[in-house]
């Protein structure tokens, strides 16, 4: 017996750090004849002051269907961003010629597939473009469609370095 | 950087960077569409400090390394044998004792830190604690073998003209010591030193080994924990008679006679070998060391003549030259010069070390030093050229 306390006291410590409140105080109802008030108060700043961030959220799983038909997903674009500021900057200015000629738009909507032959440029290897592939196709969504105001802020060095 | 969280997988969460770059990042409980604050990466100071530091330590590390990696070696027998490793620099990093004698002077050298002193400085600091432990009071029953070795026989024969031009310079030219230079490959120093001895004697019992007719097993261990000096005196017997040595070998003493002296060494300005008591070193008569006179060795007291060797150096029956044309440094057998032909190039690294064998080379129109004379004659096409011994003196 004393050693199953033992055991239970200890597997209760971790809780300890914590306190407990009433669910109606996280929609924003502060009791203020309750003991703990300024407690509560404090938990209502806190998840008022928390932003919504319900439109990106729509953004981002839009997007993630539309690259899933290109068949990659978010992550998968971690693995082909370019890290060096030299092949970003290679990227943007692909990205900013596909930009600009909608008929390769049109057949990479098509065919699911970047026009790598008609991207090829001096100054632009074909093995950056094929390396960097899904991560352009990507961008250039992104920044083609009007549904995605938030995720095109992010975007927005791309755009501005392809221009230049 | 500010950055969005745009999908979750796992312990791992992809943002979406302001620099419109994803990355992977550790999931701490993030929410898709949720903003993070990412650190745009280490600044191009920090990032340089590093590179610097890493480089530093490749090279310290590399440095060490290449300090301590042992290039050549050599060693020095009188009867204590003492093998050194050295670096690539030529400097000690480590000392060996080869036999039961040696261990104190060695325990002597690395008091007075020979680890890490140049070889030619190691080799004084041993002759010189060979002389304080009176191992040079009879000058004719201790011979001094040096033998050098290295990763290339280049480098193993210039290391072998620094110890002989050491060795010179500290006996004062000694006349009355037997001083042998050979040079090897790392290989056989290696082999020698698996067998306990140094390159040196290895040498001289495999000399001792091949000219032996005996039907019974050679007993190589035995002979080689034999003292240096009766090694050279059993290999002195045992040598061919310089007759048919020389009929033999015409290829380990070419005639000088026949190749024309180059301009730059003119004879008049050749100091002339003599050999004599070694200055530093109490003479057998218990005379006081003496120095040689400037630009000469000293002379060699008449009152000691050197009886006829019956294993005597290829060169001593080279047939005279004539005259007008270059006359070769004849050895008498021990190593030094002869009659009116001896005047020794001096100026030539390692000459008199090599015990006067020295040849003209005909491609390069110049005279110089033979590789080290080993105990046997050499033969075309062999890495270390083998010339008789040239510690004659029959005792």
């Amino acid at each position: 017996m004393r050693s199953r306390l033992t055991d239970y006291f200890r597997r209760q410590a971790k809780f300890s750090a914590e306190l407990s409140i009433s669910p109606e105080v996280f929609s924003g109802e502060a009791e203020e004849d309750s003991p703990d008030f300024g407690l509560q108060a404090a938990v209502v700043r806190r998840t008022a002051s928390t932003p919504d961030n319900s439109a990106i959220k729509d953004e981002i799983e839009a997007a993630n269907k539309l690259f899933c038909e290109y068949g990659f997903s978010f992550y998968d674009l971690a693995a082909c961003s370019p890290k060096s500021e030299k092949t970003r900057k290679m990227c943007a200015r692909a990205v900013a010629f596909l930009m600009d000629r909608p008929l390769l738009i049109t057949e990479m909507r098509r065919t699911k597939q970047l026009p790598l032959k008609a991207l090829e440029q001096p100054g632009i290897p074909r093995k950056t473009l094929e390396r960097h592939r899904k991560y352009m196709i990507a961008a250039a969504e992104i920044l083609l469609h009007d549904d995605f105001p938030c995720l095109k802020e992010y975007m927005h060095s791309i755009r501005e370095e392809g221009r230049q | 950087m500010k950055a969005v969280v745009v999908e979750l997988r796992g312990s791992k969460a992809a943002a979406l960077k302001q620099d419109g770059t994803v990355v992977l990042v550790p999931n701490k409980n993030y929410e898709v569409g949720q903003e993070l604050s990412i650190s745009a990466g280490k600044s191009t100071v920090k990032r340089a400090a590093v590179w610097g530091a890493a480089a530093a330590a490749l090279v310290i590390s590399l440095g060490a390394g290449l300090y301590q990696t042992p290039y050549s070696y050599m060693s020095v027998d009188v009867n204590p044998s003492i093998a050194f490793s050295l670096n690539c620099f030529d400097r000690v990093i480590h000392v060996n004792a080869m036999n039961g004698e040696s261990q104190r002077i060695v325990d002597g050298l690395l008091e007075k830190n020979v680890t890490n002193l140049s070889a030619d400085q190691a080799l004084s600091l041993t002759l010189n604690m060979l002389a304080q432990d009176r191992y040079f009071e009879n000058a004719d029953e201790t011979p001094i073998l040096i033998a050098s070795a290295s990763q290339s026989s280049e480098k193993a024969n210039i290391l072998a003209d620094e110890l002989a031009q050491t060795v010179r310079t500290f006996a004062g030219d000694a006349g009355g010591y037997d001083v042998e230079v050979v040079s090897g490959s790392l290989d056989e120093a290696a082999k020698a030193s698996d067998q306990g001895v140094t390159l040196g004697r290895k040498r001289l019992v495999d000399e001792i080994e091949s000219r032996s007719s005996s039907a019974e097993p050679f007993p190589y261990q035995e002979w080689a924990e034999k003292p240096l000096g009766q090694l050279v005196k059993e290999n002195r017997k045992l040598s061919p008679t310089p007759a048919s040595r020389t009929a033999s070998q015409p290829e380990a003493a070419p005639s000088p006679a026949a190749q024309p002296r180059p301009q730059s060494h003119p004879q008049s300005q050749q100091p002339q070998y003599r050999p004599g008591p070694a200055a530093g070193f109490p003479s057998k008569e218990g005379q006081a060391p003496s120095r040689p006179a400037q630009g000469r060795m000293p002379q060699k007291p008449a009152a000691t003549p050197r009886p006829a060797q019956p294993g005597g150096n290829a060169h001593a029956q080279a047939p005279a030259g004539q005259a007008g044309l270059p006359q070769p440094p004849f050895t008498q057998g021990n190593g030094r010069p002869k009659g009116a032909a001896n005047e020794m190039p001096a100026n030539l690294p390692g000459a008199a070390s090599r015990g006067g064998t020295y040849q003209f080379n005909q491609e390069r129109n110049s005279w110089a030093a033979k590789a080290p004379s080993s105990f046997a004659s050499s033969g075309a096409g062999k890495p270390i050229p083998r010339q008789p011994h040239p510690l004659p003196k029959g005792r």
